[in-house]
């Protein structure tokens, strides 16, 4: 699979929380390539089925929807007002290029009142979002006919760009890397004969908590279940306990993760010799994983985690290198499953 | 025009989260004549459903709660320490008179020693209730009992204002669409409980339910006040179609039907972005595996208040809405 292309396919659309229809489209179509059992539920979460139908399931999920901004108030000179949705750090947002997804989908950019023009007192404060315009450059009779109150706004959706060393630098690899993981892992597994059944999610609204893990879980009702998402990399000021290499699989151990299933991703890495590292998490994950545990009865829930740096940005920077690796170590747990996999989750004595 | 009679009476009823049986009685008798069928369910929510003829479901939810002021402590000289029950703020809650489930009043004030009014914290909140005497005061009032606002409804022409209109005001007009629709789905208009306390009776009544389609009613704050926080709702300018608030996004399948059906009977409607607050909506969506949820609200100012105040138009619009909306033969899917 050319995963430059997965990538740059799936960030250039838009798909902010609570709208994931056009990604969605996108994820279906990517994973008719592997399989014609692809689904939606009432959430939006968009599912892809492969392996053994009779066998234990493994979901996978990884999230589609991206943090962004929705309009909130049209000003009387055609400005918009904006907040965020699910995330969006004000701090970032005076400069960027954005569109706004009206009647038309609109270029705009999101500006303040520059310093020349603050008091003293304001010059060293970062900007909030009240501070904060979005302008389309349209004049106001013109904006009214186009954009209404609750039309979502992105980041200009512009192709990752390829930094050295297999880097690369773009919007909302947060989280839709680790879906172009899942499509990798398909491609990996399609040379497999699975005792498992795999279904690979890709969710809704993880980064509002607005339930897709969760209707996830209860509508597969998986023997076990393993999240993908990005975790901190190494960046200035960055303490140790926050980041993972970014070079290694991020491999989750804490209290919400199931031992046992630590034990299956760390073993599938480790007999790849695959580059990995623990990342301790000791209460919320703040993924998918959080609300996949305590579904139905409770679901034996891993995490495998991508290393990303400047996290909810336009700029998001990954390894490549990585990502396949992750993938291989998604494809290696659901090729270990076997026979005996209800003893491999029970708890020690 | 809307039944008067009947919103001051839903208005007036006792209810604060976790006591709601008197408000459910109240809401019951006007329900009653028109349900096929009518129960409360182990959580005190109120269910009345209405045959239709297409086997869907279609949950209407409005929450018949109320803030509240929960009795913590009661001292030697028989006045009593309060806590809140949902959002309240204790400055709105200094100089009240307020009532008991039993039909005992109070007035609130606070401590003076240390800072005025605007300062006031709940800690330093009281409630004296006429008591000299512990003993005296245990007579009329226990430790854990709930007391709310006595309020007004106050007629401002095509405005009204009062205590609880967040969010009887959504109930009456449940009830008022409940009467009238020509509803081809089977109707579930669930009166709900504990909604300002964590949305905790929503989701439990569609977990039983099981809808195909939810639509909450609830208010929502405006923008349209002296020096207000920004947004764009504002009173008079129809009933909202919710897109987000700090519970839900709307699904944007459900907003279009919403709009459709506002659209084609030409009913005024405005779009919502609530910046702080949550509702049942976000509640009923996080059920079972999913269910599609949205919300209509009136546009109330002075939330959490005595003096909440609305625009009967915008009332008139909700119930309107309500009832094009559970005639549409066609309902959202994804």
């Amino acid at each position: 699979m050319d995963i430059f292309k997965a990538i740059s396919d799936l960030t250039t659309l838009p798909g902010v929380t609570g709208n994931e229809a056009a990604v969605s489209r996108a994820v279906q179509g990517y994973f008719r390539a592997h399989t014609d059992d692809v689904w939606i539920d009432a959430m939006g979460n968009t599912y892809g089925r492969i392996g053994n139908p009779d066998g234990p399931t493994l979901l996978v999920m990884a999230h589609m929807d991206e943090v962004g901004m929705m309009v909130t108030d049209i000003e009387e000179n055609g400005m918009l007002r904006l907040r965020s949705v699910a995330g969006v750090d004000p701090r970032v947002l005076p400069g960027s290029e954005v569109r706004v997804f009206g009647r038309e989908i609109l270029p705009a950019v999101v500006g303040a009142l520059p310093p020349h023009l603050q008091n003293a007192d304001d010059k060293d404060k970062a900007y909030k979002i009240d501070d904060l315009v979005c302008d389309t450059g349209l004049p106001v009779e013109r904006v009214r006919e186009l954009v209404q109150v609750g039309d979502n706004v992105t980041f200009a959706p512009f192709p990752p760009m390829k930094l050295k060393n297999n880097f690369i630098a773009g919007k909302t690899f947060d989280d839709r890397a680790c879906i172009v993981c899942m499509l990798e892992a398909m491609d990996i597994l399609k040379n497999y004969k699975l005792h498992c059944n795999v279904v690979f999610c890709a969710s809704v609204q993880e980064e509002s908590a607005g339930g897709g893990a969760k209707a996830g879980g209860y509508n597969i009702h998986p023997a076990m279940a393993i999240a993908m998402d990005v975790c901190h990399a190494p960046q200035p000021g960055a303490k140790p306990t926050d980041y993972v290499e970014f070079d290694k699989v991020s491999v989750c151990r804490g209290g919400n993760i199931h031992p046992k299933m630590f034990e299956k991703i760390k073993a599938s890495a480790t007999e790849q010799n695959l580059p990995w590292e623990t990342d301790v998490c000791i209460a919320h994950t703040g993924t998918d994983a959080w609300a996949l545990q305590v579904e139905r009865g409770g679901i034996p829930t891993g995490l495998i985690s991508l290393p990303l740096r400047y996290m909810h940005t336009s700029v998001e920077c990954i390894s490549l290198d990585t990502l396949k690796n992750c993938a291989k170590v998604i494809a290696g747990v659901a090729a270990n499953i076997g026979a005996d996999w209800e003893e491999t989750l029970c708890l020690d004595d | 025009m809307f039944d008067k009679d009947m919103l001051k009476s839903i208005l007036a009823a006792y209810g604060p989260s976790g006591r709601e049986q008197t408000v459910s009685d109240v809401i019951r008798s006007y329900v009653e004549p028109f349900a096929d069928e009518v129960y409360n369910d182990t959580l005190g929510n109120l269910i009345a459903v209405k045959k239709g003829t297409s086997g869907k479901k279609v949950m209407l939810s409005a929450h018949m709660d109320q803030i509240g002021l929960i009795v913590v402590d009661i001292d030697e000289k028989g006045f009593l320490r309060v806590s809140n029950v949902g959002g309240v703020n204790p400055v709105v809650s200094l100089a009240r008179e307020v009532q008991f489930e039993n039909g005992t009043h109070g007035v609130t004030y606070f401590e003076t020693e240390k800072h005025g009014a605007k300062d006031a914290t709940m800690p330093e909140l009281f409630v004296d209730i006429g008591a000299t005497t512990r003993e005296e005061a245990e007579a009329k009032v226990q430790i854990g009992d709930v007391a709310v606002y006595v309020t007004n409804f106050v007629e401002m022409g095509s405005r009204v204002s009062s205590g609880a209109l967040d969010d009887r005001i959504a109930c009456a007009a449940v009830v008022e669409a409940f009467r009238t629709m020509q509803n081809v789905h089977d109707v579930y208009a669930v009166f709900t409980v504990q909604e300002e306390v964590g949305l905790r009776g929503a989701g439990a009544a569609a977990y039983a339910i099981e809808p195909d389609l939810n639509i909450s009613l609830d208010v929502t704050g405006t923008g349209d006040t002296p020096k207000c926080g920004r947004m764009s709702v504002k009173l008079g300018a129809g009933a909202t179609v919710k897109v987000m608030d700090s519970s839900v996004i709307v699904p944007p399948v459900v907003r279009a039907f919403l709009v459709e059906a506002a659209d084609e009977k030409n009913i005024r409607w405005q779009p919502e972005v609530l910046r702080a607050g949550g509702t049942d909506t976000g509640a009923v969506q996080r059920t079972r595996g999913g269910i599609l949820s949205g919300c209509i609200s009136i546009p109330t100012r002075y939330i959490h208040s005595p003096v909440e105040t609305a625009d009967m138009g915008d009332y008139e619009a909700a119930v309107q809405l309500v009832c094009a909306a559970v005639a549409k033969q066609e309902l959202p899917h994804r």
